[in-house]
Parts: C-alpha cells; structure tokens; sequence
C-alpha cells in the first residue's frame, strides 16, 4: 500500500467542537455545583438532574463521541463511513443538552424535548458507528467493547426518555431511574473507559504482546454485572467487582510490559480513575450517592480529562504540523501542551471529587480544577 | 556522502511525536532504495491502525524529497511482518528509559 495524504485523517472541527462543546457544559455544571453543592448529594434534586446531565451527557458523552471519531478508525484499522455526519450529530446532541439542563433547572416541559434530541444525535451516531464496523477489515475485544458502548449510547436515553414521559402520562416507575443510571454510568462510561484504555494506554506506553483475552472476559462481567445489578441481583455487584479486578490485572500486564518507562500524564490520570472506580465500587452497597459521586466525579472526570491531555494535541499536530513534518522541525505532542496545569487541574479535581460526599464546599476542587483543566486544553489550540 | 547515508540521514529527522523517536531509531523502516530519479521506502507502524497512519508516511515522503536528483518518493505502508519492541535501537531504548 503507498501511503497517501488525509485518507484517514478527520476534519479537525468534528473532534475538537465535542471537545470544547463538552468543555462548556463541564464549566456550565461546574457552576452548578458551586452555587449548589445540596442539589448533588440527594436523589432528583432538579438542579443536581440538570448538573448531572451537563456533566455526564455533555462533558462525558460529548468528548466519549468527539474521542470515538478518532478513536474508531485506530481500533477497526478501517476510515471512519462519513466523517461528516459528525456535524449534524454534534448539532442534535449539544441542543438537546442545553434543553436538558434548562428542563431540569427551570422549565420541565423541555425535558422530553431536549432528550428526544440528544435520542436522536446518537441514532445517528449508532447508524455510523455501525456503518464503520462494517469496514473493518478484521475484529477485536475493543471494537466489540466500543460495539457495546454504542448499544448503552442508545438505551441510557430511551430509558430516560421513558422516565420522562412517564412522569407525564402516569406510569413512572423510580425503578427504572437505576436502569437508566446503570446504562448510562455503567454500560456507557466503565465499557468505555476501560475498553479504550486497553488500547490507549497500550499505545501510550508502547506495550506490545500483551493479549486481549482478560479484556474479552472484562467485557463479559461488566455487562452480566450491570444486567445483575438492573434485576436486583447481588450476584451483579459480584461479577462488577470481578470485572475491576480484571481491569487492574489488565492494567498491570500493560504496564509490566511497556517499552516507554516513564508514565505520562494520561496513564497517570487513568490510573487515578482506577483507584476512584475501586472506591466507588466498594461504597456502592452502603452509600450508594457517595458511589455514583467517585464514580462519575473521580472515575470519569481523571481518565476522560486525561485522555484529552493526550487526544487533543494529537488531533491539533495532525492538522497544524503534520503537513510540515520531514520539512522543517515540528513540536512533540508534549510540547503542546502546558503538563504542569495538566496536572494542577488532576490533583485539585481528584482532591474535590474524593471529599464531595462528606464536605459540599469540596466542589469548588472539581470546579476549580475543571476550569484550569480547559484551560490547559485551550492553549493546546493556541501552541 | 553516499546518496543513501543522506537518505538515512533525513529520515533520521522524521520524529513520532508521541515518543519523541525518529523512524530510524524506532526501527520502522524496513527497507530503502535510492535509485535517482526515484527513492523507495518500506515501512511500517508501531502498531496497525497507528492514528499516524498518514502523517508519517507523507513526512518520509517529504523528507526524501530533498536528495538530489531525487524527483519521486515511493513510501509503502506494512504490516507483514509487524513491528516488535526487538527493532528498536539501542539507542532508542536508551531515551524510553530502559537500558
């Protein structure tokens, strides 16, 4: 095969405007836990619903759905179907958010409105997801891990949208909130965070021979163990512990066997995700707020903003400085980004997300730390 | 200096940015001929589906551009065989952190 320019290479608008529309609606939800820490310690407050959302279908999905973009044609070795269809799908998604968190907070009306928006963008995502499957000249455990997180993109809001309606024409059932957050948080976030941690921290480190077979029954654990969890099964928080345990053991035979000693400043937020996922897995049968705050808060937020400490100067050397590599001397991507405000904005969000149960005024780490965070991301386009 | 010492020589400016290793040292190129007015790179990736796909190709490209008498540059993309940590040099070990 003779290499050619751009076959693979994604208009750089399609990934950076989730990025930095999910960057908006992180601060947007930062401020909201700041100016109401109360509304995210107990259940169905509307402003913590409103903050929830902000954070995890905004911030979250936003840069889960700019990062698959890139990430899609790495995993499956095949171009994305049509990368343009990334407008319209961030188009629905960021209104559908906005309706969402003004829904919640202000006007309920908006609610089934802004979801069966959001619903609606990530159809269109599953349609071209799958569409780029179907490229792939061979499979993987990951493909199938990012296979998954499409099908939880999908239920996790049908389910909410049901919640909402029902609300509406008199069949609600709290019930099925835990459905709805189990897809969301568990069969969204935890398949995707260590489904594509597998290949990113392999990658990060320049592991090689590491095989994917505890990844495959990773994947198996964690769906029969949010499926346990979903028909009130204890056995599912078992086979949830079992599928973290896997996950460490997975991270520690990448790691033995890295080429690239010293760990960088994304492995290192994904590690400190790690040990956020164990706290929270271990709190859930007692407190399970506490759990859901470690998890979403501490889990998510350090291997999602850490990630994008990698992805993100990636994407903008791609566009900028690929065209005038072998010519002239470009950066290295950790020249691009300022790694000292990388890690300031790590510690204050980990310091923040890790006290947020016991001590509210504790929001004011993650919000400080998520601002210094986009920051950083910020001068990563400037440099 | 022989066309090809230069040939390796300006590949040698040809980094991954994510490791900071240019393509010699990281052991990606395979094969190369310079037979003016054409050169000829086999190379490959550290991994397949390597995001870098494109732009590295295209910097080798480029870089071999600047041999004299050398109007086209042939750059071949493989993964037959794939790439494994034994191709790095001694050096590259060296500024991974090992050795």
């Amino acid at each position: 095969m003779v290499a050619t320019v751009h076959t693979r290479v994604i208009p750089l608008a399609v990934p950076a405007g989730f990025i930095f529309l999910g960057e908006a609606f992180l601060l947007w939800g930062a401020w909201l836990w700041v100016l109401h820490p109360e509304a995210f310690l107990v259940p169905r407050h509307p402003l913590g619903l409103a903050g929830a959302h902000l954070y995890l279908l905004g911030f979250g999905v936003g840069v889960l759905l700019g990062a698959m973009h890139q990430l899609l044609p790495v995993v499956l070795e095949a171009p994305l179907y049509r990368p343009a269809l990334g407008y319209p799908v961030m188009a629905l998604w960021a209104l559908g958010v906005v309706l969402l968190a003004l829904g919640f907070a202000r006007l309920p009306v908006l609610v089934p409105l802004g979801g069966g928006l959001a619903l609606l963008a990530l159809l269109l995502f599953a349609y071209h997801a799958y569409r780029t499957f179907r490229l792939a000249p061979r499979w993987n455990r990951v493909a199938t891990a990012l296979a998954w997180v499409v099908f939880y993109l999908l239920l996790t809001p049908l389910l909410g949208l049901v919640q909402a309606l029902s609300l509406r024409y008199g069949f609600y059932d709290p019930e099925r909130l835990a459905w709805h957050l189990l897809a969301g948080l568990g069969g969204v976030f935890l398949l995707s965070i260590l489904g594509v941690g597998y290949k990113l921290v392999s990658m990060f480190t320049l592991t090689h021979g590491v095989d994917e077979g505890v990844l495959g029954l990773l994947l198996w654990a964690a769906n029969l163990g949010l499926w346990g969890l979903a028909l009130g099964e204890r056995l599912g928080y078992g086979l949830l512990l079992l599928a973290y345990g896997l996950a460490l053991y997975d991270t520690y035979r990448i790691l033995k066997h890295r080429m690239k000693r010293a760990l960088d400043i994304g492995v290192r937020h994904y590690l400190a995700g790690l040990g956020f996922l164990g706290l929270a897995l271990l709190a859930l049968p007692f407190k399970p707020v506490w759990a859901a705050l470690w998890f979403a808060l501490g889990f998510v937020g350090l291997a999602v903003s850490g990630m994008l400490y990698k992805i993100l100067p990636f994407l903008v050397w791609t566009h900028r400085y690929a065209p005038r590599a072998g010519k002239e001397r470009v950066p290295l991507l950790k020249e691009m980004l300022p790694e000292g405000l990388g890690y300031l904005a790590g510690g204050l969000w980990a310091v923040g997300a890790l006290l947020f149960p016991v001590l509210p005024q504790a929001a004011w780490g993650v919000a400080v730390g998520a601002a210094v965070h986009a920051y950083a991301l910020w001068e990563v386009m400037r440099r | 200096m022989s066309l090809e010492t230069q040939a390796w020589n300006l590949l040698k400016t040809v980094y991954d940015p994510e490791l900071g290793l240019d393509v010699v040292n990281l052991g990606l190129v395979y094969e190369l001929r310079v037979e003016p007015p054409e050169a000829f790179v086999r190379m490959t990736l550290t991994t397949p589906g390597c995001p870098l796909h494109d732009s590295l190709g295209e910097a080798v490209r480029r870089a071999l551009s600047a041999l004299p008498g050398v109007e086209e540059v042939r750059v071949e993309l493989t993964f037959d065989p794939p790439w494994t940590p034994a191709r790095l040099s001694p050096e590259a070990r060296r500024l991974l952190g090992w050795d």
